[in-house]
């Protein structure tokens, strides 16, 4: 299907990678900021301000590294969906994001989501052996749901990496990442079915079971902070990429200003 | 659309039947990796039945994911592909009549031979019964989720591998109905949940993944 | 002291891979910097050989 007026598009194209490379570079500084002090002060609080379990010592703060990672790693899935969705369904059409963009910030966030969801597995094992004996167990839904995940974005990564064309590669890890979407609701279910089949009934080692207000809070303070790593790390995974991909195309002269030495 | 299907059925019907070589392979694979357990593991009956749904269904899968390059390789290697995508037909209705057919010529003989591999394990009746109808009924949902892996992995370098590691984790939940379904028959209760998860996923895999499979062919073919 | 190994294993690796992660990325992008600076300079020997550290 040709387009029309090459000239005029790949102008407007410049414009767009431009804009979003602008947008990069003012919020990545503020994104590491507000990630740096919510870390400090949710670290602050999960090791120091929240009470030790009488029982348990203070393994049980693990709680505040491992639901963050499991939240993240889910959350980057998320979006990373979103943006790959965004970037098929505005390929043909003017949009405000445009279709390359959308693709470029889809794999800049594959990375860091797999990254979370092994910090997910390995926060849990670390929380595992000391509560239940062993590094891995079977039983936990999430955990293996986990384990799943990751695999699925090992393929998303692989795939990606496969394709050369930068074009076919962005499509085709699109779909892949639509349909693992859709699965990962289907693979959660099946295994918790799987972990009733197998003992009678379901429990997850993750999910404390009631939580103290100050807990939830710092809690959340926490889940903010890896929220904000995220942004700031995917903006400058974004901004990498988008030089190496466009590196010949007119518009980083405007964006970067020679200098001496 | 349905003659479409149907022609498309018949065909790669037809060329199954001139390449038997394959099929037969693949189902040899299938009885040799099940055997593999218990040799693996020991010849105690206990360990035998405990190992048996997950082993028979796990060979199952491998074998399927080896049955997966002859979904489309073919076509695209001599632009049978190309001109199924150039068509007046859409091409998620030739992508339909290949997984049909697929499933006709793979999956279900799988399922047929299956008893034979589970008397390895010394399953009895019933559980050899709900293994058979568990394959039946799961190996369509294979077989889709299969081209889509199979459509994104067209063409490429090493693909093979990457087609297995990119369909392995959507299988996971055949592989955990099915196999549980072998087990709640095991232990004398009603594999009923089971299966009906089986066939929702199948109905759900057959339904869907010609279209997704058609837009990633068009992408990698691109 | 005994269990709270856990809780410190846990939190440094997350901590150095999340620092290691971020330093890849800051590196990537000031040699992708340098580099876009040379071509915007007309440098002669920027003719495109030469490739960002990975």
């Amino acid at each position: 299907m040709e387009t029309p007026l090459p000239e005029k598009l790949s102008a407007s194209m410049d414009e767009k990678s431009l804009a979003a490379w602008r947008f990069a570079e003012k919020a990545v500084p503020r994104f590491w900021q507000a990630a740096a002090f919510s870390g400090v002060g949710g670290l602050y609080a999960a090791f120091f301000a929240v009470l030790p379990d009488a029982r348990h010592g203070n393994v049980f703060r693990i709680i505040f590294l491992h639901v963050p990672a499991s939240w993240m790693s889910l959350f980057i899935y998320l979006c990373m969906a979103f943006w790959a969705g965004w970037g098929l369904f505005s390929a043909k059409r003017e949009c405000f994001a445009d279709s390359r963009l959308s693709h470029v910030m889809s794999s800049a966030l594959a990375p860091t989501g797999a990254l979370f969801t092994f910090l997910s597995l390995w926060t849990g094992a670390l929380w595992g052996k000391p509560s239940w004996g062993t590094w891995w167990v079977w039983w936990d839904a999430r955990l293996v749901s986990e384990l799943i995940l990751l695999f699925m974005y090992a393929g998303i990564i692989s795939l990606r990496s496969a394709v050369d064309d930068p074009r076919r590669a962005d499509k085709a890890v699109a779909l892949l990442t639509l349909v693992g979407l859709v699965n990962i609701p289907v693979i959660y279910f099946s295994v918790r079915w799987w972990t009733t089949l197998h003992q009678g009934y379901s429990i997850t080692l993750t999910r404390p079971p009631a939580m103290a207000p100050a807990a939830f809070w710092t809690l959340l303070l926490c889940v903010f902070a890896c929220a904000m790593y995220t942004a700031a790390v995917s903006l400058t995974r974004f901004g990498n990429l988008l030089l190496e991909r466009e590196g010949m195309a007119g518009w980083p002269r405007g964006a970067i200003p020679a200098e001496n030495g | 659309m349905l003659r479409f299907i149907c022609f498309v059925v018949r065909r790669e019907f037809l060329l199954a039947l001139r390449r038997q070589a394959d099929i037969f392979s693949l189902l040899f694979f299938f009885i040799v990796v099940t055997s593999l357990f218990p040799l693996g593991a020991g010849p105690q009956p206990e360990t035998l039945r405990k190992l048996a749904p997950g082993a028979l269904w796990t060979s199952a899968m491998l074998a399927a994911l080896l049955s997966l390059p002859r979904l489309f390789d073919d076509d695209y290697r001599d632009g049978a592909l190309e001109q199924y995508a150039l068509g007046t037909q859409r091409l998620a209705c030739a992508v339909f009549g290949k997984i049909a057919a697929h499933w006709l010529v793979f999956g279900l003989p799988l399922a047929l031979i299956a008893p034979l591999a589970g008397l390895q394990f010394g399953l009895p009746e019933h559980p050899l019964w709900v293994l058979t109808v568990s394959l039946a009924a799961g190996t369509p949902a294979l077989s889709g989720i299969g081209a889509i892996c199979a459509a994104l992995t067209l063409g490429l370098r090493g693909g093979r591998v990457l087609l297995s590691l990119l369909a392995l984790p959507l299988y996971i939940p055949v592989l955990v109905f099915g196999a549980g379904a072998v087990e709640t028959a095991l232990a004398g209760a009603s594999a009923e949940a089971g299966l009906s998860f089986l066939a929702a996923l199948s109905l759900a895999g057959v339904f869907f993944a010609p279209p997704a499979a058609a837009a990633a062919l068009r992408v990698m073919m691109e | 002291m005994g269990q709270d190994i856990y809780l410190l294993g846990a939190f440094f690796v997350m901590a150095v891979l999340m620092a290691l992660e971020s330093f890849l990325l800051i590196r990537k992008r000031r040699s992708l910097l340098v580099l876009f600076r040379k071509r915007a300079r007309g440098d002669a020997l920027s003719s495109g050989h030469e490739t960002p550290v990975e």
